[in-house]
């Protein structure tokens, strides 16, 4: 099976592949560390993630999916 | 004495000059040998030949067969123009040094005093002089002024430094069989699938320093900023206004920020505490290349690679010592008081000369490191024969000004810290100033001191907090590596050698593994490392390379023999290539994808302002061969958008839009020329003002 965002090969019983699949480990720790920090929720995260300036290239990847999708 | 003249074998023609200069009792002869200088001279009645190599003259190379496939563990040393193309020159040189090492009697190597050079000495003495190794003796210098190189000639080593041969001998085997083996399985798996050539390669430094520069990117790619608040304040303090800083650097919640600037903000509080401090901040330790090479690429942008070539030549002309050297030691015996009298010759440098000179007893700051070749870098307090060039007389001026700052004074700064309290939270006030310059007097321009004077604060006294303000502010990723501080982070790895690493640096650019100044790793570089981790991940392991390079340097101490370090590295090496030759089909594509993408990557201009849908590349004329930027739906016929290029040199496309009009820019690099970036809109206004 192929990763939906870059085409790679995805990790034994994922959907993405090891990159994204860190970088999505990644999005998930920091919303804890987002939520105590100030008052957010996941959208708004999210967003807030895809046009931070210092957030890597594969964490806005799946940022940007996560919002495609969620709609 | 024996009959016959004594050849002395140089590693390149400036040094043998210079030698054949310092040694001769007169003005040496140049003669040439099919368009080959050698020089000859005379001394105390005895002739002597000095005779230029020019670097290495003999490489490993594969025994028999196929020189496309691997495995391949049979080599032999062999002559370079047997083994590389383009290096007819050597062919000339080789016959030069056989035909005058007939009627030698003597035999002398002086080429530079390090595994490489010991190297190069050893194999011409061994296969172009008929076995003169064994009895040949050894030059040992550090300047190639003529004082030093007479006291080398006067202390003539017995016989070669076989040790430092041996490991240099070592060393090119090793990286041979690992550079061949590994590389010839990369270029073959692309080559099955694209049906084409590419010059890829991986090695046994290569790879670890790339799986370095992956592991940053990996961070940096999956990095999640995390927010923070920053407390900025301004006090009034006695009728002035300060800028204070906050107990607490970073404020993990919005709520503690607000909460901060609501109890402060437009309050009074008190000065807590004044407190004086004295620091004494030593002079920095002399260069060794590592760190020649990291200063110059703060200063000037140098990389690695420029800076040694600079340093290189500056060493052929007498101006500085030798640069490959891993030492932080300035010994007594280099005479600093000469060196200094000369460098009060220059008038650059007279006043600086002269202070270290009236500043009583010469003894210079030195580092941990060491070095058995060679001392720190040092100049030699010659006064350049000729105008400097701009590059050269910086490094020149670098070299020379640290030189001098190592017998500088320390630096002696009066720090002041202020605290104060306003509503239970605690801010203070920082000043410095500098009470003795020392050593930075010496070494103006690269060191300076920003002095934050305050007037004299008490104890008790009352502060206005009139300005509170929180700024939210994000954690940033680790800092990419650029090409000195990849250099420092290979020598604290041990990966590589003084010698090699700015060169490994340059072939990680050049096989488009890496790209930019702030170092980022490209697909196929990514790719490689993968596949590596994947397969063989010893090969790109740091621990395996570091163990190796440990064990080439026990041969050179005579601690090791080069068997045994051949036969383990043997023994590493051949399950991994057969590992590799069973992954070929999927190594290749993966690679072959990866290389496709990058190649894309590299032509992508940008989108199309004409029709919308396609992109710009850089595109050949099916008809005339040419290159010009066009549409990618150009061949379709759906969009004739199209800019001219130049045709000559090598062309990049820039990642800064122009300044002007916003447009893509292209870099141009012709060859000797320094870049030249332009904007590819034939309508902005910085290509009006050219024409």
């Amino acid at each position: 099976m192929k990763c939906p965002i870059c085409g790679r090969e995805v990790i034994p019983g994922g959907s993405l592949c090891d990159r994204h699949t860190a970088a999505y480990r990644n999005l998930l720790e920091g919303f804890k560390t987002w939520s105590k920090a100030m008052e957010i929720g996941w959208k708004d995260y999210l967003k807030a993630i895809i046009s931070n300036p210092a957030a890597g290239r594969w964490v806005k990847e799946v940022a940007r999916r996560l919002v495609e999708e969620e709609g | 004495m024996r009959g016959g003249h004594t050849l002395i074998i140089a590693e390149k023609f400036d040094a043998a000059q210079r030698i054949a200069s310092a040694l001769s009792e007169g003005p040496p002869t140049k003669k040439t040998y099919r368009g080959i200088p050698y020089f000859e001279f005379k001394r105390n009645g005895r002739k002597y030949v000095v005779a230029p190599a020019m670097g290495h003259l003999y490489t490993v190379t594969q025994r028999a067969g196929d020189r496309s496939l691997y495995p391949v563990f049979e080599y032999t040393w062999a002559p370079r123009h047997l083994a590389e193309r383009g290096a007819k020159k050597i062919k000339t040189i080789i016959s030069a040094i056989e035909k005058l090492s007939r009627r030698a009697s003597e035999f002398i190597n002086a080429t530079d005093y390090d595994v490489e050079g010991s190297l190069i000495g050893y194999m011409i003495l061994k296969h172009a002089c008929g076995g003169a190794e064994k009895k040949a003796k050894r030059m040992k210098f550090s300047t190639l002024t003529p004082e030093e190189l007479n006291q080398a000639f006067e202390r003539l080593m017995p016989s070669l430094d076989f040790e430092m041969a041996e490991a240099g001998r070592t060393r090119h085997e090793v990286d041979w069989l690992y550079g061949v083996n590994l590389s010839r399985a990369l270029i073959l798996s692309v080559e099955k699938q694209l049906k084409k050539h590419f010059t890829l390669s991986i090695g046994r430094v290569q790879g670890p320093t790339l799986k370095l520069l992956c592991e940053r990117e990996y961070e940096i790619n999956s990095f999640v900023p995390t927010p923070y608040w920053e407390i900025q304040a301004e006090a009034i303090i006695g009728g002035s206004r300060y800028r204070v800083e906050f107990e607490r650097n970073r404020l993990p919640s919005l709520r503690e920020a607000e909460a901060v600037v609501s109890a402060c903000k437009g309050r009074t509080g008190t000065i807590t505490s004044v407190v004086e401090k004295t620091s004494r901040r030593m002079p920095p330790e002399p260069f060794d290349l590592g760190s020649l090479q990291r200063e110059a690429y703060r200063f000037f942008g140098y990389t690695p690679s420029r800076t040694l070539n600079i340093a290189e030549r500056l060493y052929l002309n007498a101006l500085i010592s030798y640069p490959r050297t891993s030492s932080q030691k300035l010994p007594p015996t280099i005479n600093y008081e000469a060196i200094l009298k000369g460098l009060a010759e220059n008038p650059s440098y007279r006043k600086l000369a002269e202070k270290v000179l009236e500043g009583g007893e010469l003894k210079p700051v030195e580092g941990a490191r060491e070095d058995p070749a060679h001392p720190a870098i040092y100049p030699t307090g010659k006064l350049p024969e000729a105008p400097l060039s701009k590059d050269d007389s910086r490094i020149y001026d670098l070299v020379v000004k640290r030189f001098l700052a190592a017998f500088g004074k320390p630096s002696i700064r009066l720090m002041v810290k202020v605290s104060m309290e306003v509503e239970g939270y605690k801010f203070t006030l920082n000043g410095r100033r500098i009470i003795e310059e020392g050593w930075i007097s010496l070494y103006k321009p690269y060191a300076e001191f920003e002095e934050k004077p305050l007037p004299p604060l008490k104890q008790g006294e009352k502060v206005l907090l009139e300005r509170v303000e929180y700024v939210q502010k994000f954690t940033e990723p680790p800092p990419r590596y650029n090409p000195a501080s990849l250099l420092k982070a290979m020598e604290e790895l041990e990966l590589g050698t003084k010698a090699t690493r700015a060169e490994i640096i340059e072939t990680l650019y050049q096989r488009g593994y890496i790209r930019g100044e702030r170092i980022t790793v490209t697909d196929v570089g990514f790719t490689v490392v993968e596949a590596f981790s994947k397969y063989c991940p010893t090969i790109i392991s740091v621990e395996f390379t570091r163990n190796l390079e440990r064990q080439l340097y026990a041969i050179e101490r005579g601690e090791e023999s080069r068997e045994n370090v051949l036969s383990e590295a043997l023994e590493e090496l051949k399950p991994v290539v057969e590992e590799l030759k069973k992954a070929e089909e999927n190594l290749g594509g993966t690679l072959s994808k990866a290389i496709q993408a990058e190649n894309l990557r590299r032509r992508l201009v940008g989108s199309c302002p004409s029709c919308g849908t396609g992109s710009l590349v850089i595109l050949r004329s099916r008809r005339t061969g040419k290159r010009f930027i066009g549409c990618t739906n150009f061949f379709t016929g759906k969009c004739r958008q199209a800019y001219p290029l130049p045709q000559r040199g090598r062309l990049t496309v820039s990642d800064k839009p122009c300044k002007l009009c916003g447009w893509p820019t292209l870099t141009l690099k012709l060859k000797g020329k320094r870049p030249f970036t332009f904007c590819i809109n034939p309508e902005c206004p910085s290509r009006r003002d050219k024409s």
